[in-house]
Formats: structure tokens, C-alpha cells, sequence
């Protein structure tokens, strides 16, 4: 994992280490850290591929308000990858595309 | 679920809110989307600015752990609620839904709300600019500072305000290269000695140029970077720089949807950054249930959005009649001298003004005498030099912050010399300094002044500094100077290794020998004593451990 | 190069398209949403809308003071179907 060593102010306080997979791959991550941090860690910095280009996605604001992290968790998607905890055994897959859901919330907007 | 106070957000601001409130007796509910209280706390590494009698000094970490544990003392009147964000404010209802964990779902009918949501960072619009590895600074830091997450191999900063002159030094304190600094204005826009720490480190700032171009196909391989003119027309030619990761410190706006869908009459003011909602001078947004208060009211910094905090806290408990007029005024008046204060400097000019725009009278209040937005008096002198513009103190000015000679060339111990010529409002040089030889300020905005003839060369002024802009340095012997120096990288030398020497612009200009290495304050930033040559005395302002084996 | 440029990062906009669209008369936040999408999806615009408040700024000359952001209606965050569902079932319920 990529993990920084050697601070000369912090201490990093990693929680349990737990087992998770991605795109079918078993990676390891920290219980209760941002599942997004998890994957940088592991070297995966593309969460998705957007509907219209295709274009490859990671994540930019790190705290939830950019929606650009949307990674499908235990098979739902638009899942917000920055601020939701990791845990033992979650299966997180590349998001392709939209996810179903909210697209029809938005559409009540007019 | 009903409650008093809802506080969304748990910041500083909201955090102080809440404290406030709880301690008139008020039932609080404070949610917050992130996974731990502290808001941008959480990740600042470094120690802050303002006053000393608030926090200036201590690490932003440090005052999220502070807060957080007072919050948990409290856990009687304050509930907390992580990882839930608060997605709509419904008006007929007068009700906030939440959401938890990206899926649980309640609503909280609360008596009054203030809304502290912080800000987002500004994205900014060239070629490329949603690969992965495109990363808002506060991204960076987070990964970094909080996870311990390396975020790449080397950073390309676009911006050199605060924040992206911040989360450069950050970036080398976690071993990451730093490619350089993309500033479109002519001068750097965060304050002086943050560019100045990161210059002498060799970290180029390339003023008035921008980012034309990311360049990868899966992520960041590169960028193409280049100058522009007064009018924003590129010229010259463009330069690649390799790099991994590019990092976005163009700015915050305030976060401000949920003011807008609650109906709160908003402005949009350029000196804030932002839509901001009007408020009167107890943080009440025109919507009479609901106060804003820091980055979320306007971009600031953390010190005024705690006391824009504790006002809103002190006015929601005023609004349930948990506190008496006499002393809600008295208070009020208070915390309206500590933002006076922290305003009133040559930095703060565009908040001053941006406030103005937004802050509307109450009707309770004309019975109260108090100057909001007081103007300081303080002289503004503009240096149009190309290198101070940069962060580079220029050889026309060393002269100005030379102690005098024949007192200095004598002192056992040395005399201290102070880099600090921008106003900021930063005062811990002077409250650190057990001889009085840094006088007092008067206004917290003030350079700091120095009474050479009381200095003992003690060097916790150059523990204590936020800005690492105090050195002290001995001429009393033949052929070497000494000087003692902040350092805050890892590694940390040892006594009697040689080290590069590193002048104002981050140039090697000589081998130097560790003397010693003390840690007076014991918050990790150490004094490193290193003889260097003495003609270089006034140049050499940081080291560089040299790679071991 | 303005067809490069990725301003909507949620709905996929260029800022060509707005431009465009801009020079051809919608000249508000509410127009430029309903024909190109733009601050439709998830992140409701956070990113969005100041780029674009900025461009119709400059191609109508209107003092960026002067714009209509556009409405913010909740919820704030892209809440998943089911649970909007839940809640309306929960409201009948009570
Ligand atoms: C790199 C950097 C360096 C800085 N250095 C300094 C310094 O030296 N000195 C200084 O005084 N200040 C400094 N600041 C500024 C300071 O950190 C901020 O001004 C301050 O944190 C603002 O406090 P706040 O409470 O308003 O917002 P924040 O700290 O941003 O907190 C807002 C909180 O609200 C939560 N939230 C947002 N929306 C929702 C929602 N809908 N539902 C639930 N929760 C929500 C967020 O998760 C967050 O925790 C720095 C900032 C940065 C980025
Ligand atoms: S070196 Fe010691 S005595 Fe001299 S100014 Fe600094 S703190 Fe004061
Ligand atoms: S010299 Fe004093 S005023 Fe200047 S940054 Fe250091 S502590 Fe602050
Ligand atoms: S990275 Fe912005 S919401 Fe996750």
C-alpha cells in the first residue's frame, strides 16, 4: 500500500486491517476509513467512467460535496466513495455510467 | 427527533455554535457528513495564525481534538451525529432530513438551525480537468494529513493563496516532490512568510501564468502551464511539467444550498467568494430560525468562524430566552471586539468590506453601542518587487531586518533577526519571547518590533513562529556564523552531520555542520544549530538533510 | 479547445456547448439547464454554476452581481430513490 512512513508531526492511527475487493481483486484497507482513501492506497485512482465520454473519473473534493467518487458498493451505485466508511469483506465495483436511482429524483426538480 | 439547536456542520464555527449554545442550557443536535468532528481542522498540519489568546501557535489538528473533546464532556445536552448529512430543509414543515451512512433516512424538527457547512473548493475550467488526479487541495490533505495516504509522486499547485501555499509545505512534509506553483495574479495571494517557507525549500512560483492543459489519458502525466498578460491572453511559450497529481487551490466558495432552499435572502459578494446569505450582527439570516456562521457565512479563516459561531450559539440560546439582554449584550460585544481585531489587518481589507455588504441591522439592537467592521488604522505599503511578490525577501531589504553590528558582532548566543514584513494578525513571536525583546503589539496586525539590547538569542521565538520567520544567529566566532533555525522535516539531522545549506530561493550555497537540535516546545517543530560560513550569515535561511547511504 | 473543456463534470458539458448556447440567446442558469443539463446532476451545480454565472457575465456584459443563480430545490444530495420512497410511506403512516 502506499501509505506515508515517516511524518516529522503525525502519527497516523490506522484502524483494524480488514479485506475488501475490487472489480474482483482482493485489496486491503483500514476498517472505518473513507473507502476512496482505501483504493488511492491500493493505486486505484479511476472510480468510474462517466455515461456520455466515457471518460475516466477519480475522486476531487474528498469530503462529499462534488459527487465526482461514485463507486458501486454491494451492488448500489452512486455510492459517495470519499465519506463512506470501509468495511470487512464490502465488494466495491467501477462505476460504469449513471446508477438508476438518482436520475429520477433529479428529474421532479421542474 | 426534536431538538433546540441543530447545528449542520461540525467545524470550528459549528462546534462553537454548539458549545455556546449547550452552555445555556440548550438541547443540541449537531450533524456532520464527515466521519470525525473538526471540519478543515482535521487536516491542518500546521500551527495558525491569530492571536495567542485564541489558538495562534497551536496546530489546526490539535484545536479539532480541543473541540471535539469538549463536545463529548458535554454529552448531555450535545448529540452528535457523523457521517449524516443534511440534504434539504423542507419550509412548511420547518424540518431538515438527514441521511446516515449514504442510507438511513430521518428528519429533526428543530427549534432553531445554524447552518456552519463550510465551503467547497472552486474548480477551474481547462483542458482535462476531471482526470483522476485532478485533486481539490482539501482532497490532497485529507488523503495525506488525515489517512496517511501518499497522493502522488509529484504535485503540480495551481493557486498561491493560503491554501495551495499550505498544502505545498504539507505535500514536502510528506516527502512529496513539489513541482512548482501556478499563480495567475502578479503576487502571491496567501501571506507572505507561507511562500517564503516554501521558496527556501526550492519550490518555484510561477506568477501570472496558469494551467492550460492536463495531460494522460487514465490520469495526470503532466501539464502544459503558461504565462499570461494583464488582459488573461496567453503568451510565450507553454511549458510541460511532469507530475501526477494537480492540485486545485483556486479558491472556496461557501457551501450555501441549504440557505438558498430555506429561503434566506442571499448576496453575491466577490469579497467573500461566494453567494452569502445577509445576516445581522448576531449571525440571523433573514429567515428568523436560522443563523450561518464561518466559511459557510463567508471565506475565512478558523479563528473568526469560531466566534462567528459562539455569536450564533449566544443568539439562538438570546431567541429561547436561555440568556438575559444585559448579558447577551455585553457578550456580543465582546466577541464583536475579538473579529474587529482579527479583521483589522492589511489581509483582512476584503473581508472588512465583503461584511459590510451583507451585515444588516437588527431591530433589537439600536440600543447597543457597538462599531462592527471597525477599520484599523494600520498603513498599507504596497512592495512591487518581483521576488518579494514570490516570497523571496530581496537583497535591497536584508538590510532592514539586520541587527545592529557592533551589539551583534559581540553577543554570545546571538541576536534574532525576523522575516516577517507583511502585517498579519499573528502575534506568538512576541508572547514566546521571555525577555521582552519582542515588544508588544498594540494591534495584533502589527510587524513585530525588536529591542535587540534584551535579546539572549534564546531561539523560542524560533520554536514558537507560525510563519518559521524567526532565525537567530551568532557572530562571535572567527570564521563560522551559528544559526539556530526552524526545521520541520523528517528526517531529523544529527549532531555533527553536515547538511545543505539553502538560501532564501532554495539554492544549495553551502555544506553546513549540526551543532544542535533542541525542541523547546516539544511540538515538533525543532531549532537546528548549523554553523555555515560567515559571509553567507544573512543568506542561508534552511537546510536540507542529505540523503542517507 | 473550448470543446475540451469539461465545465459540467456530472452531465458531461463542454464549454463550448455553453458558450454556444449562451451566443444563442439562454441566457440564464434555468434555459441552460433545461436544454444542456448543466448543474442537473449530483452535485446540483456545486461546481458548475459559478463557470457558467461567469461566462453569461461575460457575454451579455451583465455585472456577475446582477445574475440569477438558478433555484436550489432539496434534497441537496443525490438521495437514492428508495429512500424518498420510505420517507413518503413513513409521513403516510404516521
Ligand atoms: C489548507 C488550509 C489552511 C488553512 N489555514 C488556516 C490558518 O492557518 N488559520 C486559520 O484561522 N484558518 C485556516 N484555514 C481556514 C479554516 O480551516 C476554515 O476557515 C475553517 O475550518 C472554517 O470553519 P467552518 O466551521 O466554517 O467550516 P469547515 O471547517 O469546513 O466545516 C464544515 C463542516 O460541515 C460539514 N458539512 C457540510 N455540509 C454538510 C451537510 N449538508 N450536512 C452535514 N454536514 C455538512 C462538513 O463535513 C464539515 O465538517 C485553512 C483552511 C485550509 C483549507
Ligand atoms: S531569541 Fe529569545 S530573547 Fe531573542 S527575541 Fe527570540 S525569544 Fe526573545
Ligand atoms: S514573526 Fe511574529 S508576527 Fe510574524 S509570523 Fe512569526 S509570530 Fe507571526
Ligand atoms: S470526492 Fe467529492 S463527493 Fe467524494
Amino acid at each position: 500500500m502506499q501509505l506515508i512512513e515517516h511524518h516529522p508531526i503525525l502519527q497516523y492511527q490506522h484502524g483494524k486491517k480488514v479485506k475488501f475487493i475490487f472489480d474482483g481483486q482482493e485489496m486491503e484497507g483500514f476498517e472505518g476509513e473513507p473507502i476512496a482513501a482505501a483504493l488511492h492506497a491500493n493505486g486505484v485512482r479511476i472510480l468510474s467512467y462517466t455515461e456520455k465520454y466515457k471518460r475516466p473519473r477519480g475522486f476531487f473534493c474528498a469530503i462529499g460535496k462534488c459527487s465526482s467518487c461514485f463507486v458501486v458498493v454491494n451492488g448500489i451505485p452512486n455510492v459517495r466513495s470519499c465519506i463512506t466508511p470501509l468495511e470487512e469483506g464490502m465488494v466495491i465495483e467501477t462505476q460504469r455510467g449513471h446508477g438508476t436511482f438518482h436520475k429520477e429524483v433529479q428529474d421532479g426538480e421542474h | 427527533m426534536n431538538t433546540d439547536l441543530l447545528v449542520i456542520g461540525g467545524g470550528p464555527a459549528g462546534l462553537c455554535a454548539a458549545l455556546e449554545a449547550s452552555s445555556f442550557g440548550c438541547k443540541v443536535v449537531i450533524v456532520d457528513e464527515s466521519l470525525s468532528l473538526g471540519g478543515q481542522l482535521i487536516k491542518q498540519t500546521h500551527k495558525f495564525f491569530g492571536s495567542s489568546k485564541e489558538f495562534a501557535g497551536t496546530r489546526g489538528i490539535e484545536i479539532a481534538r480541543l473541540l471535539t473533546q469538549e463536545i463529548m464532556n458535554k454529552k448531555d445536552n450535545i448529540e452528535v451525529f457523523l457521517n449524516t448529512t443534511a440534504v434539504g430543509y423542507y419550509a412548511d414543515e420547518k424540518t431538515v432530513t438527514c441521511m446516515k451512512s449514504e442510507q438511513d433516512f430521518f428528519s429533526v424538527n428543530p427549534k432553531k438551525i445554524v447552518i456552519a457547512t463550510g465551503a467547497l473548493e472552486k474548480l477551474l475550467p481547462f483542458v482535462g480537468n476531471d482526470l483522476p488526479g485532478v485533486y481539490g487541495a482539501g482532497a490532497v490533505q485529507t488523503l495525506m494529513n488525515v489517512y496517511g495516504v501518499v497522493p502522488g509522486k509529484r504535485v503540480l499547485m495551481i493557486g498561491a493563496g493560503n491554501i495551495g501555499l499550505i498544502v505545498t509545505y504539507q505535500l514536502l512534509q510528506a516527502g512529496v516532490d513539489v513541482a512548482g506553483i501556478v499563480e495567475y495574479a502578479p503576487r502571491i495571494g496567501g501571506y507572505w512568510v507561507h511562500a517564503a517557507k516554501i521558496r527556501r525549500l526550492g519550490v518555484p512560483i510561477y506568477l501570472r501564468h496558469t494551467i492550460k492543459k492536463a495531460l494522460g489519458s487514465s490520469w495526470v502525466e503532466g501539464a502544459i502551464i503558461q504565462a499570461v498578460n494583464e488582459k488573461g491572453e496567453w503568451y510565450g511559450e507553454e511549458k510541460r511539467i511532469d507530475c501526477d497529481v494537480i492540485c486545485l487551490a483556486v479558491g472556496l466558495s461557501p457551501t450555501c444550498e441549504l440557505l438558498w432552499q430555506a429561503g434566506c435572502e442571499m448576496n453575491y459578494v466577490p469579497e467573500l467568494s461566494g453567494y452569502v446569505p445577509k445576516r445581522d450582527e448576531t449571525m440571523r439570516t433573514t429567515h428568523p430560525d436560522i443563523w450561518v456562521a464561518g466559511d459557510a457565512s463567508g471565506i475565512e479563516e478558523a479563528s473568526s468562524a469560531m466566534i462567528e459561531g459562539k455569536i450564533a450559539g449566544l443568539s439562538v440560546a438570546h431567541s429561547l430566552g436561555r440568556v438575559d439582554d444585559s448579558s447577551f449584550k455585553n457578550k456580543l460585544g465582546e466577541y464583536w471586539q475579538e473579529l474587529d481585531l482579527l479583521r483589522g489587518g492589511e489581509t483582512a481589507a476584503k473581508i472588512r468590506n465583503g461584511v459590510k455588504k451583507v451585515l444588516v441591522k437588527s431591530s433589537e439592537d439600536s440600543s447597543m453601542n457597538i462599531q462592527y467592521c471597525a477599520q484599523s488604522k494600520s498603513q498599507v505599503q504596497v512592495i512591487q518587487d518581483q521576488d518579494f511578490c514570490s516570497g523571496v525577501l530581496p537583497e535591497k531589504m536584508v538590510e532592514s531586518i539586520t541587527p545592529p553590528l557592533e551589539l551583534w558582532s559581540r553577543k554570545k548566543g546571538g541576536l534574532v533577526v525576523i522575516e516577517c514584513p507583511q502585517s498579519i494578525p499573528c502575534d506568538p513571536c512576541h508572547t514566546s519571547c521571555p525577555t521582552g525583546a519582542i515588544l508588544p503589539f498594540k494591534n495584533i496586525n502589527d510587524l513585530p518590533k525588536i529591542d535587540y539590547s534584551k535579546c539572549s538569542g534564546c531561539a523560542l521565538c524560533v520554536a514558537s513562529c507560525p510563519g518559521l520567520a524567526c532565525f537567530v544567529i551568532d557572530l562571535t566566532e572567527d570564521e563560522k556564523a551559528a544559526i539556530k533555525l526552524p526545521y520541520e522535516m523528517f528526517p531529523r539531522p544529527n549532531i555533527g552531520e553536515e547538511v545543505e545549506c539553502l538560501n532564501r530561493k532554495g539554492e544549495v550555497v553551502a555544506i553546513g555542520k549540526v551543532i544542535r537540535v533542541q525542541e523547546p516546545r516539544k511540538d515538533k517543530t525543532v531549532v537546528v544549530h548549523v554553523t555555515v560560513p560567515k559571509e553567507l550569515a544573512m543568506q542561508i535561511r534552511a537546510i536540507r538533510v542529505m540523503k542517507h547511504g | 479547445m473550448d470543446e475540451e473543456i469539461i465545465v459540467c463534470r456530472c452531465e458531461e458539458v463542454t464549454l463550448k456547448e455553453i458558450r454556444d448556447a449562451i451566443r444563442s440567446g439562454h441566457t440564464t442558469i434555468g434555459e441552460l439547464k433545461r436544454l444542456l443539463r448543466v448543474g442537473m446532476g449530483p452535485c446540483q451545480g456545486r461546481g458548475c454554476r459559478e463557470i457558467i454565472l461567469r461566462e453569461i457575465s461575460q457575454i451579455t456584459k451583465t455585472p456577475f452581481e446582477k445574475l440569477n443563480p438558478g433555484r436550489f430545490r432539496p434534497p441537496v444530495k443525490p438521495i437514492p430513490m428508495g429512500l424518498l420512497k420510505q420517507k413518503v410511506s413513513q409521513e403516510r403512516s404516521d
